[in-house]
């Protein structure tokens, strides 16, 4: 009973630190300039050579736009943070902290989750005010930006496992992942206009199908049914974020 | 007395370094430990396996009874660690980098408050309370950092070359507070390469070089050392042709050796052999060009307490107050 107790009140505590990590990640890199540049500024210049002026109506483009913030601002925060925690070595204060290491990639992967929730909501308020973009299900969309930030920021968070301690490194290595998988997805050309090996290609990437929840929740037509895309974007959030733990225990213990 | 850390043959490679040779030694409740040896002694790596930074290769140690690699949480609530660099958030302010400190040990938030404000007095950064660290000097950087460490009131402190790069009025102020905070009973272990820091402010001191221990010894042993083998350096405008030839006229001098131009004696009375070296000046018509007493050498202090001459010793410093 006593041990129950105490290990309950040892997860709280972890719990707690995990996200004393986050709020200080998030109050000290948010504003770091790689990620405004990289997570703010890039994707939305990114969206505007790409997409508007192609088709018709611009709300139609707006779950590609809310896709494409959520995705790079959530994978931002902690391979912005991580180098510069190298290289200032106040990452070693995690190490002999009363916390175990799955608990630091939790804190540091909320951090993402936070700014990249929150940052959502800019396109979408744009979409509403300005060209009419209608929620037809409040539920989807709620449950879609979450589920996407955190699959999005614990890829983050597996990238800033490079063991590296100059960010501009960091921001090429993310990069090279993330532009790929954007392109593969279904946010510049339609799932359904895909030949059939370019829609088998797009699965391998969770944009693709967190677009899809989008489209849905913002009353466009969608390609797979919900609970597939929900299954897949968890899927690939916990892969990642299973893959982040072992690389930084690896990491860490090898040195 | 109880042990706070037991160290059982503790070994550490990186890659094909031996950086700790499998060392053993214990530290008492309450005792300030002194880790003394030269750069790249293995000082640093001791430190970041007791803390839970680095996995040794062989052997275990334990703080406060807790194994350090199996069961390292409970060790870890009541450690606290100041690292060889002042790892403070440069973008945070003084106040900020206590504050998250003080959370990731889980300290209330009101009785937080209250020791911010009293570490911040203690360490004279009261004005630089809402300073970002990134503007306070390297001195106010490694007061901030040990302050840190102290949030949470540890029961045992690890401090890793605290007073190593900073200015000498921080230097004092530091080991004012490691003596305040050891006689209420705080168990410090502290590593230098500062063969006087060693003997005035610790317990007992081990000395180490490339990962082995070579002994473990009180700071009045190494004191008594240290007095025996000081140095003196000297320069004349014509340098003696055998350093043997100038010895017969210094006998308080147990032993000459030249570097460069100057030569090297050591001796256990440099009043006295300054003296003597005047005499030689006044009589043979040398006139000194140099003169000093860098103190002690780390090899020459080796050697007096163990008796083995080293095959070779990474150079220490022994400057009396750095
Ligand atoms: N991460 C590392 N990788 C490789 N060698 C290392 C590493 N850290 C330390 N060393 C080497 O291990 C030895 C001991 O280093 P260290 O423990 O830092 O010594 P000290 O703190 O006494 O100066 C040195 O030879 C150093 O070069
Ligand atoms: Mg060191």
């Amino acid at each position: 009973m006593s041990d129950k107790n105490s290990s309950m009140e040892k997860l709280r505590k972890e719990f707690r630190r995990a996200i004393a990590i986050a709020v200080k990640d998030l109050r000290i890199y948010c504003l770091k300039p790689p990620v405004i540049l990289f997570g703010v500024v890039f994707p939305f210049f990114l969206f505007i050579s790409f997409y508007i002026g192609k088709r018709g109506p611009i709300a139609s483009s707006i779950p590609g736009l809310v896709g494409i913030s959520l995705f790079f601002t959530s994978s931002n925060i902690a391979p912005a943070g991580m180098p510069f925690e190298r290289m200032t070595k106040t990452f070693a204060r995690y190490l002999c902290a009363p916390l175990s290491f799955s608990w630091v990639v939790f804190g540091k992967t909320i951090a993402g989750f936070v700014f990249g929730s929150l940052l959502a909501i800019l396109p979408l308020i744009v979409g509403l005010v300005a060209f009419a973009t209608r929620i037809t299900s409040v539920t989807t969309l709620v449950f879609t930006v979450l589920v996407s930030a955190m699959c999005f920021s614990s890829l983050g968070t597996l990238v800033a496992t490079v063991p590296t301690e100059v960010p501009g490194n960091v921001m090429t290595v993310l990069n090279f992942i993330r532009l790929p998988l954007l392109f593969i997805s279904g946010i510049f050309i339609p799932l359904n206009e895909m030949p059939l090996w370019a829609r088998a290609l797009s699965s391998a990437s969770p944009l693709t199908f967190a677009n899809d929840l989008l489209k849905s929740s913002l009353g466009l037509s969608h390609h797979y049914p919900l609970w597939l895309d929900f299954a897949a974007v968890a899927g690939f959030g916990l892969a990642f974020y299973a893959i982040a733990v072992l690389l930084f225990k690896v990491s860490t213990s090898a040195s | 007395m109880s042990a706070a850390i037991t160290v059982n043959n503790l070994s550490k490679k990186y890659g094909t370094l031996e950086a700790l040779k499998g060392i053993s030694f214990e530290v008492q409740s309450g005792e300030i430990f002194g880790f003394l040896g030269p750069n790249g002694a293995g000082k640093t790596t001791t430190v970041n396996i007791l803390t839970g930074i680095l996995r040794p290769n062989g052997g275990s140690a334990t703080i406060l009874g807790h194994d350090v690699t199996k069961d390292s949480y409970q060790a870890k609530e009541r450690i606290g660690v100041v690292h060889e660099v002042s790892n403070v958030y440069p973008e945070y302010s003084a106040y900020n980098n206590l504050m998250f400190s003080a959370v990731l040990y889980s300290v209330p938030r009101k009785i937080a408050r209250e020791r911010v404000d009293y570490l911040l007095d203690i360490f004279f950064l009261r004005d630089k309370k809402y300073a970002k660290a990134r503007k306070i000097s390297q001195g106010m950087k490694r007061k901030l950092a040990i302050a840190m460490a102290l949030i949470h009131q540890p029961q045992v402190l690890f401090l890793d070359e605290p007073t190593t790069g900073v200015d000498i009025a921080t230097v004092f102020t530091i080991r004012e507070i490691i003596k305040e905070l050891n006689s209420r009973g705080v168990t410090i272990f502290l590593t230098t390469h500062n063969i006087n820091e060693a003997s005035i402010i610790c317990h007992r001191v081990a000395i180490i070089n490339k990962g082995e221990i070579i002994a473990i010894d009180t700071p009045e042993n190494l004191r008594k050392a240290a007095k025996r083998v000081q140095s003196v350096e000297v320069e004349f405008d014509v340098p003696p042709a055998k350093e043997a030839e100038i010895l017969e006229y210094l006998p308080s001098a147990s032993k000459a050796s030249k570097r460069g131009d100057k030569l090297i004696l050591t001796t256990d009375d440099p009043h006295r052999l300054m003296e003597e070296i005047l005499e030689y000046s006044r009589k043979t018509g040398c006139v000194i060009t140099h003169f000093n007493t860098p103190g002690p050498s780390f090899e020459d202090v080796f050697i007096e307490l163990t008796g083995i001459k080293p095959k070779s010793l990474s150079a220490m410093d022994v400057s009396r107050d750095g």
